[in-house]
């Protein structure tokens, strides 16, 4: 009776439970990745109770296997004076809950990612929101801009990324990586990816792709049928090529450099006007004071050999699969529509600039002369509102649409939108010039 | 890794593996054994096999714990006599006239105790007779509501004094499969709520659309944590919906905030200003600043935590979970700010109500038949007026981002579908309002 098939796992379950429960936190194990500095704070913590699953997170991370315990980076070194200046909560004031960057960047550990990351977009993020918020009433603290932003702050926030406390190259190579802060209104590029023929290959084979290898590793050997590896390009394919951390690309993030693309005056006469709308070129075309903003990154003003560099780069990449004509042309043809787009956005930008000339609208702001896109959503009139919809969400979704090959964003979400945009704006001033006559 | 070290590693996963699997692979295991039936059981399989009527849902069942624990169709499809009126005084197809196709919690409570009475404490139990309350729900199309299509699909969760099957899918009723944020998904999703967009774009649901079919679906929610310091990659290593909303497994899913972000006590005088404008906006308070009946049967005392002990200990659960893995300071200063959002958020939203109110007051905008002579927020979007239709816009759904989006910590929609939008739904307002004005002189 004893030996009825239930008792008898049961058996084995209670056996296995006993030998297992007896190897698992031996002292054997535990010495594998605690340093006595780090078995003082575990200890404490587990007592305490205070952010336990933190720890196991950390086992689960090369850190632990490395030895790199809880002292390695939450007792800032002496470089990182700004994150000492602040106060600690833990019984070791040494101790704070916040970690420098400068902790990573010791040339024992990651040195070259920080120098790369330094040169990146990602570097300028934060400089941006300091920007804003001297024209912008911001909410939220790190769930506001600064949740996004933050990457840049203090330099560099590594767990942007990287999440706490495991701390995974693995999984910061996912596209679910970027989109906390690459999705949504003015920078949809996860909803683009997800719903590009790139993103569809992504969500239905991904799960069987061997993510622990390195980008530079991914397609190495173009004939190896090694099933394991991408069989399509995710976010880190195109922008952080062979893991650079120095991400950046030719369009900058508003796609106006002031460049001369293709010796096309009139386009580079459409950016202009755009330039103009966001008060970072004057009437005349000379840089107004805003070099700030131009520093902080949101306009990219690569010299026109860096842009160059930046399109052959991208050009490479893609033709690890695909033939250089097919790149070529899609590149030629998505710069044809940005032109197109530019013109339309240009005229609006023209529309309000000439309704401030004629004195239809009154400027409430100080600076500049003209209407200020940079303002965002901080302006007075339906018409400004109007113009920065079109140029931060529509403009955004036509550009991104076309580079990301999504179709529907490029044409549905974006350049369809900007041409009802447009039609909307015509009539706006009509009806403000009627109505002031 | 060295050999012995792997070993060990495969040695404690095995050892959770097995443990999970007690639960979880129970049925599986069960399904090629006969399952056993009851007479009465026996007599629906054969009759519903022979006529094909919802085979596959015969399957469903098969592969669910009530199958093992031998509860068959009569247990639940045979309301028993305190079973709600509606389900007792239904119609039926089957032969067998005494059948239901509803089933009633009162049946399951039979088994799950527990379950259904904290279910019946929580804000779920309250959606159908919410919706039922909503001034224009009679102006609504009735398939859209009894016809369980629009509202009264998501609503049909408090129907008939509860509808398990909400989250515990028919005919599985499985409990893994409803600890999953997927479980959540269809309603809390979009326009007013968009929950599950915001949860899964937030740096939580990046690692659980990573890491979660790894993890210990099977495991009972209270026992997630049992462990916090043992090295396993299948315990979870970011919340879900119910690590916070229900946490040990309570069914009694309620906030300190309450759906509205609307608390009733509050000492910051400035705030409570905002916040009584709100009131009167929903129809909850009159112009004296009483509380109306209205209040009473959209905020119910004890299932809406009205008092500042209530609110305060809801937000110190909240914490409790939160340093699981997080600093307290951390997680307090988190969700201070996230406070401070709604603040922000209603004197936006205090502003834009006193405009279309003034309206109203200047007789600038023509009193329509239908409802009272000033803005009432809960007719949504049965309004005359596009500038009401705006208002409805800012509070239900820009509003809502703005302070979900803060708790779920997404900065995309706190800032962009949230904040930015009610900023540009003022601006909007005033310069209609200023354009309703100026026409009228």
């Amino acid at each position: 009776m004893l030996l009825t098939s239930k008792n008898y796992f049961r058996g084995i379950w209670l056996l296995l439970l006993i030998i297992v429960a007896g190897c698992a936190e031996t002292k054997a194990l535990r010495e594998s990745y605690y340093t006595p500095e780090t078995e003082k704070c575990i200890n404490c913590h587990s007592k305490k109770g205070i952010s336990k699953s933190a720890v196991r997170d950390w086992k689960l991370s090369l850190h632990a296997a490395k030895k790199i315990g809880c002292n390695e980076c939450h007792i800032p070194i002496e470089a990182a004076s700004e994150i000492l200046a602040t106060a600690s909560a833990c019984t070791d004031k040494n101790v704070r809950r916040t970690v420098s960057p400068k902790n990573c960047l010791t040339s024992k550990c990651h040195l070259e990612q920080g120098k790369q990351f330094d040169k990146s977009k990602h570097a300028r993020a934060w400089n941006v929101v300091v920007d804003m918020a001297k024209s912008h009433e911001l909410t939220g603290g790190e769930q506001g801009c600064e949740g996004c932003h933050r990457i840049g702050k203090d330099e560099e926030k590594c767990d942007s990324c990287h999440t706490r406390h495991r701390f995974s190259t693995a999984w910061a190579r996912r596209p679910e990586t970027c989109e906390m802060c690459h999705r949504g209104a003015e920078h949809s590029e996860t909803e683009m990816y997800m719903n590009s023929k790139h993103g569809s290959v992504y969500r239905l084979e991904s799960h069987t792709w061997n993510w622990f290898r390195k980008t530079e590793e991914w397609y190495g050997g173009p004939f190896e049928a090694w099933s394991k590896s991408p069989r399509t390009a995710v976010c880190v394919t195109c922008h952080m090529h062979n893991g650079n951390h120095a991400i950046a690309s030719s369009w900058g993030i508003l796609a106006v450099p002031l460049v001369l693309v293709d010796g096309d005056e009139e386009w580079f006469g459409y950016r202009k006007t755009i330039l103009k709308g966001l008060g970072v070129l004057d009437e005349k075309g000379k840089p107004t004071g805003r070099q700030d903003i131009i520093d902080a990154g949101i306009l990219s003003e690569l010299p026109r050999v860096e842009w160059l560099e930046q399109r052959e780069e991208m050009v490479r990449i893609c033709t690890q699969c695909h033939t250089k004509t097919y790149v070529t042309e899609k590149f030629k043809n998505a710069d044809n529509i940005m032109k197109a787009s530019d013109a339309l956005m240009a005229e609006a930008v023209s529309i309000v600039e000439d309704l401030y000339n004629s004195k239809v609208l009154s400027q409430k702001r100080p600076f500049p002369a003209h209407g200020d896109i940079l303002r965002f959503y901080e302006v007075d009139t339906p018409i400004e509102q109007m113009l920065y919809r079109m140029l931060f969400s529509q403009r955004m979704r036509n550009f991104q649409g076309i580079y990301h090959i999504v179709p529907e964003y490029q044409q549905w979400y974006g350049w369809k939108e900007m041409k009802i945009e447009l039609e909307k704006i015509r009539s706006e001033a009509e009806k403000l010039r009627s109505e002031k006559q | 890794m060295k050999p012995k070290k792997m070993w060990m590693e495969a040695l404690v996963c095995f050892y959770l593996f097995m443990l999970t699997g007690c639960e979880g692979y129970g049925p599986y295991r069960r399904e090629i054994a006969e399952v056993k039936l009851t007479a009465k059981a026996k007599a629906c399989v054969e009759c519903h096999r022979t006529k094909g009527i919802s085979a596959i849902s015969l399957r469903d069942w098969e592969l669910s714990a009530h199958a093992i624990n031998e509860v068959g169709c009569d247990q639940c499809h045979l309301p028993v006599e305190d079973a709600s009126k509606a389900i007792l005084d239904a119609s039926t197809a089957c032969d067998d006239k005494s059948v239901r196709r509803s089933v009633s919690p009162r049946n399951c409570e039979k088994c799950h105790v527990d379950q259904v009475r904290q279910f019946a404490s929580g804000k779920h139990a309250m959606a159908w007779d919410i919706l039922k309350a909503m001034p224009t729900t009679k102006e609504q199309p009735q398939v859209l509501i009894e016809g369980e299509k629009g509202c009264g699909g998501c609503h049909r969760i408090g129907r008939d004094e509860g509808k398990c099957d909400s989250c515990h899918t028919r005919h599985r009723f499985s409990a893994a499969e409803a600890r999953r944020p997927e479980a959540c998904q269809s309603c809390h999703i979009g326009h007013d709520h968009p929950q599950w967009e915001m949860y899964s774009t937030s740096k939580h649901g990046s690692i659980y659309a990573v890491e979660g079919q790894n993890w210990y679906w099977n495991k009972r929610i209270a026992e997630w944590y049992t462990m916090p310091l043992l090295k396993s990659p299948i315990i979870p290593r970011a919340p879900v919906c119910i690590t916070c909303h229900m946490p040990d497994g309570n069914h009694a899913v309620k906030t300190s905030w309450g759906f509205w972000a609307l608390r009733l006590s509050e000492k910051d005088g400035e705030w409570r200003g905002y916040r009584n404008t709100i009131f009167r906006g929903l129809g909850f308070m009159d112009k004296e600043g009483n509380l109306t009946e209205r209040f009473k049967v959209f905020m119910p005392e004890g299932k809406v935590g009205l008092t500042a002990e209530e609110w305060q200990s809801g937000r110190d659960k909240m914490i409790k979970i939160c340093t699981k893995c997080h600093a307290y300071d951390y997680s307090k200063t988190t969700l201070d700010k996230a406070d401070e959002v709604i603040k922000s958020c209603d004197k936006l939203m205090a502003e834009a109500i006193e405009i279309v109110d003034g309206l109203y007051e200047d007789g600038i905008l023509p009193k329509v038949e239908a409802y009272p002579p000033h803005t009432d927020l809960l007719r949504y979007y049965e309004v005359k007026h596009p500038i009401e239709l705006h208002l409805y816009t800012m509070f239900l759904v820009h509003r809502m981002r703005a302070y979900q989006g803060a708790f779920h910590i997404n900065p995309n929609y706190q800032q962009w579908y949230g904040w930015a939008e009610m900023k540009m739904d003022l601006q909007e307002i005033k310069n209609t309002a200023e354009r309703l004005r100026a026409e009228k002189r």
